[in-house]
Formats: structure tokens, sequence, C-alpha cells
């Protein structure tokens, strides 16, 4: 293998388990409330903007500022489930739908208000600036927040595993009723989950920022890459979002040395609504069956 | 000793109609009371009623002399309200184990006792043998059992049980029914409801018949089995054929 | 639709005043606006078309199409590409733009169908598709890649569709337009089998297909009327703003914007879409006249929207229109309360989506 390709698999890697990360906390949200959050990316977006207005300029501002936007985003979340999403749960049919989708827009709109600038960033906040080896550089923020998503991935993996609060997630989103029947807390595994998901996102939006400059439109395209992370995840265990983040991020890789801009990116939405179309059974299979 | 449960016109509703009507119930405490009737007179929407899953309208609704009118299931569990639904409901990814410890999920952890877990395994050794499989893998008998067991692991002050024979082989029926005589025995109230009466009669002091939505009889088993009510009522067709679940 | 039946109830008999006076003052709107304002009103019927079309696949069948914002983009760069660059009549350039957009809207629905792709999926899909087809028009030179096309053309009149100072004739032709738009609508619905079967499908398109509605069929071509008519109000606004690019005509916030205005004026009303058109017309006529920065005038009138449709949906309302209708009822016939006292609905395990694309 040329080393230009190592560098673009590592790259693609990398940036792919930052999609899983994000992928993660909707597919949580999904898979619990069977709550499709098209404001999912506008929360990564609120830990980049959180993350660019707190300008860290060493590590330990950088480390303090990401747990600042991940609180910050749990509180938003919170609000959120508690005041727009559980209210409606049990109306059913597209109201959760169309307003997840326009606090998308609010998100994005008064994004677009606060920060006219578009593409802005932040200085690496990480002491060294890349590694290189055998002709292969790879910037040191993409293996940190690679590495730190893969963490987060597995500590939430332990956690819906192996705790009790997993274990009632786990519960929630195999069968309402049966939670329902073994006194379950609903509401509150609901916000728990939601928290936990919104938290995540705004982290991962740290991560994202030193890589890439954030803009409003970002939110949109962050969501629709988290959709493509959880369908193609589908429905089986919380690993399989893990895999689909990586092959997206290959793939978004690869596919930038073959077409240009704007074209790859309709490559990606090209290839999104296929997948769409072979396998609508993912996500929703998993709450059918339960 | 007051009851454990007692509703005064109850009324529940499904959707738009209202599919129990001014249904009065007593059970007192220690007590095996059940509930029959015909498929389609409201038992399972009651006893969503009681559980607090469908939406209701009570003169009075008290458990254990607390009013429960208008509160969330978890709470109803939370105070020993315990109800095991006839479509059994369980965790189909979750292992045996996993479900036997989700039942116990409304206890706080001071009250949570160790030995609960050890105590159902000793009424359903098949549930220990099966422990490490996934629920959704389980038979017919199986899942009844586990059911009733994950129900027990909430420690109920009062057992609620919707057709925990329903589709099940004789042999299967007479272990679960042991298995509540026994619960019954040490303490825990039980409202069991039935289609095949036989069954339920044997088990309980008194019962209920609940038709199109209200109760049309009620007293000890002993006198109610020989009424007209039973004679002439829905038991006519439903007490002779098996029902069996498809 | 015969006129005896306009005056037979209190509600009735209001809608028919509202109604009336409504096109009363579109009709003399442009004797008393000047150039400007008379714009304005023109883009406030623009709104309201576009969320009108939205609204017959969208609000009558409750196919949640992002699709649309591709049928807006395709009509305006069917008048950019074959009028501007190929000398085409313009009109004729709008029957070919519509043509394509309905048969984008007819494949569309019919792949959703053969898939068996549920609301979720379907919202999802279209978003896709018009994201796709935004990133082609961004990089292909035909289509002005990312710097746009121009008219330069210098005919205007009539056959021309082009007036350069005055926008009146644009403001008449989009009225006509709506009016015959909204009236073969109504028609449709009510005269015509395929038209009443819409809500049927829209409600339970699992009953509607056992009782014989070709669900798959109607779906389809709900699709293709609606995104077909839709690509009409994109050329018009070329036309007159006689500039297309990949961001200004083909961006999913005009497609966010048919969906989020026709729920906010009422889904599956014939008024609700074109009240909730002109109403954010207005609002961002407002915001200007407040000299709000204007990078940022669109940006607050979105959140308005936005933020209005999750209230609609959040009090469970279902709309400006039929809140209108059910307040003129309780005002002309008060009626007694149901009785309340009951538990809170905490739990009626809904389905998680609700399956109403669910066509193959």
């Amino acid at each position: 293998m040329s080393s230009t390709l190592v560098q673009l698999v590592l790259t693609g890697l990398l940036q792919g388990l930052l999609y899983s990360l994000i992928g993660l906390g909707l597919y949580l949200v999904f898979s619990v409330m069977r709550v499709v959050n098209f404001a999912h990316g506008y929360l990564v977006l609120i830990g980049m903007y959180g993350v660019l207005v707190l300008d860290p300029q060493n590590l330990l501002d950088y480390a303090v500022a990401l747990v600042i936007v991940a609180v910050l985003a749990a509180g938003v979340g919170y609000a959120v489930e508690r005041f727009l999403i559980e209210p409606g749960l049990d109306k059913g049919g597209h109201s959760q739908l169309v307003i997840t989708l326009s606090l998308g827009i609010v998100f994005q709109y008064t994004f677009q208000v606060l920060f006219p600038d578009p593409f802005q960033t932040i200085a690496n906040p990480w002491p060294w600036d890349a590694v290189t080896s055998g002709g292969v550089t790879i910037s040191v923020p993409r293996i940190a927040a690679g590495v730190i998503s893969l963490v987060l991935g597995l500590a939430v993996s332990w956690l819906v595993y192996r705790t009790r609060a997993g274990k009632i997630m786990r519960a929630c989103s195999e069968s309402l009723s049966g939670a329902l029947h073994v006194g379950v807390h609903v509401p509150r595994t609901y916000r728990t989950t939601f928290v936990l998901g919104a938290a995540l996102a705004a982290v991962a939006g740290g991560l994202l920022l030193p890589i890439q400059p954030v803009s409003p439109l970002l939110g949109l395209e962050l969501t629709v890459k988290a959709f493509i992370v959880v369908v193609i995840g589908g429905s089986g265990a919380l690993w399989g979002t893990v895999v689909a983040g990586v092959l997206l991020g290959l793939a978004e890789a690869v596919g930038s040395l073959y077409a240009p801009g704007s074209l790859a990116t309709s490559l990606v939405y090209a290839l999104f609504f296929l997948v769409i179309l072979l396998r609508p059974q993912g996500i929703v299979s998993s709450v059918r069956t339960a | 000793m007051g009851p454990a449960l007692e509703v005064a016109g109850l009324t529940v509703r499904r959707g738009r109609s209202e599919v129990v009507r001014e249904v009065d119930l007593v059970v007192g405490e220690g007590e095996c009371v059940c509930l029959v009737g015909s498929n389609g007179a409201g038992k399972t929407s009651l006893i969503d009623g009681l559980l607090g899953v469908l939406p209701t309208r009570a003169e009075r609704l008290e458990f254990h002399g607390e009013d429960i009118a208008g509160t969330p299931p978890w709470e109803r569990v939370r105070r020993g309200l315990v109800v095991v639904p006839q479509e059994r409901e369980l965790f189909p990814g979750l292992s045996v184990l996993d479900n036997l410890e989700l039942g116990g999920v409304a206890l706080s952890r001071g009250k949570a006792r160790a030995g609960t877990l050890d105590d159902v395994l000793a009424l359903f050794p098949r549930l220990a043998e099966r422990r490490a499989q996934p629920a959704g893998t389980l038979s017919g008998g199986e899942r009844s059992m586990l059911a009733v067991g994950r129900g027990l692991m909430a420690q109920p002050r009062m057992l609620v049980l919707d057709e925990p024979s329903l589709g099940l082989a004789p042999m299967v029926v007479t272990t679960i029914m042991a298995a509540i005589a026994e619960v019954n025995a040490a303490g825990t109230t039980v409202l069991l409801v039935e289609q095949n009466v036989h069954q339920a009669f044997a088990l309980a002091d008194r019962a209920y018949v609940l038709e199109h939505g209200a109760v049309v009889g009620s007293g000890p088993t002993a006198e109610l089995a020989g009424s007209d009510l039973m004679q002439h009522g829905f038991l006519g067709s439903a007490a002779h054929g098996t029902v069996v679940d498809t | 639709m015969t006129t005896r039946g306009w005056f037979d109830t209190p509600l009735r008999r209001a809608n028919t005043i509202v109604v009336v006076l409504a096109l009363a003052v579109a009709v003399v709107f442009p004797l008393f606006a000047d150039a400007a304002l008379t714009g304005v009103g023109f883009v406030a019927l623009i709104y309201a078309i576009r969320n009108f079309t939205w609204n017959i696949a969208g609000g009558f069948v409750g196919l949640l199409s992002l699709a649309h914002a591709s049928a807006f983009g395709v009509g305006a760069f069917a008048v950019a590409v074959l009028a501007w660059g190929h000398g085409w009549n313009p009109w004729l350039a709008m029957l070919v733009g519509a043509l394509a957009a309905a048969v984008l809207g007819l494949v569309t629905s019919l792949v959703m169908s053969r898939f068996g792709v549920n609301a979720f999926f379907y919202a999802l899909g279209t978003m896709a598709i018009t994201l796709a087809l935004q990133g082609v028009a961004a990089s292909w030179d035909l289509l002005g890649a990312a710097t746009g096309l121009q008219n330069l053309g210098a005919e205007q009149g009539f056959a021309a569709l082009q007036w350069f100072l005055d926008p009146t004739p644009f403001y008449f032709i989009a009225l006509t337009f709506l009016v015959l738009v909204t009236v073969g609508t109504a028609l449709m619905m009510r005269r015509t089998r395929f038209g009443r079967s819409l809500p049927f499908i829209r409600e339970d398109p699992v009953m509607a297909a056992s009782m014989g509605v070709p669900v798959v069929r109607n779906q389809a071509l709900a699709m293709a009327i609606s995104m077909g008519l839709t690509a009409v109000p994109g050329t018009l606004m070329a036309q007159y703003v006689q500039f297309v690019s990949y961001d200004s005509v083909l961006t999913l916030e005009i497609g966010v914007a048919m969906l989020v205005g026709t729920i906010i004026g009422g889904a599956g009303t014939l008024a609700g879409p074109i009240v909730a058109g002109i109403g954010i017309a207005a609002v961002e006529e407002l915001l200007r006249g407040l000299e709000v920065s204007s990078a940022n005038v669109s940006s607050y009138t979105q959140i308005v929207y936005a933020v209005l449709v999750i209230a609609v949906l959040r009090f469970g309302a279902h709309g400006i229109v039929p809140m209108w209708e059910s307040a003129i009822q309780r005002l002309s016939a008060p009626r007694r309360r149901p009785p309340s006292g009951d538990d809170p609905p905490l739990v009626s395990n809904p389905p998680p989506v609700s399956l109403s694309t669910g066509g193959g």
C-alpha cells in the first residue's frame, strides 16, 4: 500500500470513530424512545460552538471546555425532552418527526444569527501537531478525537450492557409495555437517555472542532451522517453503530480521492438513499419485534 | 385489616370507547379472588386500568387504604400492585436472569432482598436451568413461568395475574396454578383473571363475573359455581371448550 | 360546488365571507401598493402556492416529502437553462419543468412504495434526493455550478413572461395560478374517485388497499401532481428574480418551509397552506421593517416559522385554519364540554413511526 493510501485509510478510520460517537447518541434515543431526532446534528454544533466560544488555549482548558459543553448540551437535551418530546410521545404519528425537524431549524438559524462568520475553528489545543511515520502524517487532534471517541463508545457500551441503568434502558427498548409492568419510571429513563445522547453529541462536536471548522449548515450534514450510521448499523447490537461509523469515515476518505467537493457529497446522499431502500427494516425492526 | 384493593365505580377507556363501566371490586388482604368472563368482556382492560396504563375514572381507587387514582404505573408497582400481563410482555433479547432482575427494578435499593431471586428460582426450577438463555427463545410454558417469576421479583403485596394459563399444556397449567397457590399461601393477595373457570374456582375464595365491561355477579366460588349465572351464562360455551392461544 | 351550500351553516357563511373578502383584497392590492410592495405580494403568493402544492401530497395523502424542494428547483432551472440559455419560450420551459418534476415525483413515490418505505424513511429518503440533486447543481456547469445562472434577455411582455420594472403582471399570474390550482384541487378532492381516496389512504393505507383502492398508484399520482405543480412557482420565482443557483432555488430549507408552512396553516385543508404562506411573507416584511440586518431577516423568519410549528404540534392543535373553524363553530353553537376528571393519558403505546406510506 502506498503511504497516501495508508494515510487516507487512517484518517478515514479516525473520522469514522467520531461519526460512531455522533451516531451512538442518535441510536440510543431511537432505540429506547423510538424518537427520530432530526435535531441531533445541532446538538453536535452546540459542542462545536461552545468550545469555539470558550476558545481553550491549552489542553487543560480544552478538557474543561469539553465538560462544560457536555453539561450545556445535557441541559438543552433535558429541556427538549421534557417539554417538547415527552408531552407528544403518546400522540404518535408524525408530530415527533416534524417537531425535531423544526427544532433543527431553530438551532441552525440561531447559530446563523449568533455566529455570522462561517468556518470558524480553534487553535490546536494539544501540545503536539502531528505524528509522522514512514511518509504518513496524521494530525494529533485527529488521533485524539478518534481515540477518545472509541473510549467513550466503550464506556457507553459498558453502561448499556453492564449497569442497572443500562439494563433499564434496554428494557424500554425491548418492550415498553414490559417496562411499564415491572415498574420502570419510563419518563425518567427517557430523560436520562436523551440527556446522555445530547452530551455525547456535544463532546463529539468539541472533538471535531480542531479538525473541521464549524458553520451552521454543518448541523444538517452531521444529522444526515448520524442517520447513515444508525441505518447502516441496523437493529442489532450497539457495536453495529461503531462499525457503520468507521465504514462511513472510510468511504468518505476514499471517495474524496475520486470525486471533487459537492459531487462527493451528492454521492454520499445517493448512497444513503440506496441504503434506505435496501435496509428500511434496519432500525425500525428492532422496535417492531419487541 | 382493611382490604388490599378497593375499587368503586371504575370506568376504563380504550381509545374513545369505555370498555369497562362502573365496576365495583374489593379484594381483601391475603385473599385469592378471581375475575372470570368470556373473551372481550373487558378483563384485560380492567387490569390495565388497575395498573394505570389505560385512562380511568373512578369514585374510589384505593390500594391498602391509599388513594392511587391518577398515579403512574411505576408508582403503583412500587407500592406493591404488580400485574403479570396476558401477553407476558417479557424482554425477548434479555436473558432470563436479566428479566427477573428487571422485575425488581421498582424496589428501592434498601427494600430489595437478595433472597427473592432464590425463592423464585426455587418456585420455578425450569427458570434456573434457562437462566442465561434469552427470554425470546423460551417455550410458552417457560414464558408464563418467567412472567410470574418476574412479577414476584417486585415483592408484590398483591399479584394480579391475567390469564397465566392461556394457551398452555395441562401439565404446565398445573405447575403454574400450584405456584400461584403457594404464593397466596405465603400471604400475597392474588387477583386471578381467568377464562378457564374450573382452574380458577379451584384456587379462589371468591369470584367476580364480568360481562360487556360490567360486573354481573359476584360471591364465594362455591356458591357461584352452582348458580344460574354460571350455568346459563358464558360458561355454557366457554367452560367446556379448551382455549388455545394462537 | 353549488352556490347554495355556501351559506348553509355559520361556519360556511363565515368562510365564504372571508374567501370573498380575501380575493377582493388580493385583486385590488397592487392598485394601492407600490412596485416594491407588489413584489412582496408576489413572493407571498409564491409561498402560498408552493405550500398549497406541497399539501396535495403532504397534507391530503400524508407523504412527508422533502423532494418538493427539488421540484421547485427543477422548475427554476428549467426556465434558466431552456429559456435563458437556449432561447426557448419561457411558458414552454415552465411546462417542461413541471413535467420533469412530475416524473421525478412519480418515480420517487413508486420506488419508495416498491421498497415499502415508512413515513420516517420517506422523509429521510426524499431529503437525500434533494441534497443529492443540490450537490449535482452545485458542481454541474450547465446548471451554473457555484456561480449560478443569470437571465440576460431583454425581451419583456406576456409571451416572454418577463417585466423588468413593474411586478404587477407577475403578481396577477401567480394569483390566477393559485386560484386555478385551489379550485382544481377542491374539485378533484370532491368530485373524483381519486381525490376522495386520498384522505382515506392517509388515515389507513392498509384498510384502503383492502377495500380496493389502488394505494401505490394513487400515492404516486398525488406525488406527480403535487411535485409537477410545485415546479411552476419555481419557474415564476426564477423569472422574477432573473437569477438561479443551487443555493437559491434548490435548498432543503425550501422543502422544510413547505412542510412546516402547511402544518402551521393546517395540513390537509385547502386554505391553511395559503394563509400560512401569506402570513410568513408578512412576518418577513415586518422584520425588514424593524431594520433587522437583511442577512438576519430570513434567519429570524425561519426561527419564527419553526417555533410556530413546534407550538402548533406541542399543544395538539392542527393549524390555523382548523383552529379558526372550531372557534367559529364554538361561537355559533356552544356545546357542553365532555366530562373530565380522567387520569392523565399517560401511556397508550403508540406505534413509533406512523406507517402511513407503507405502500408495497
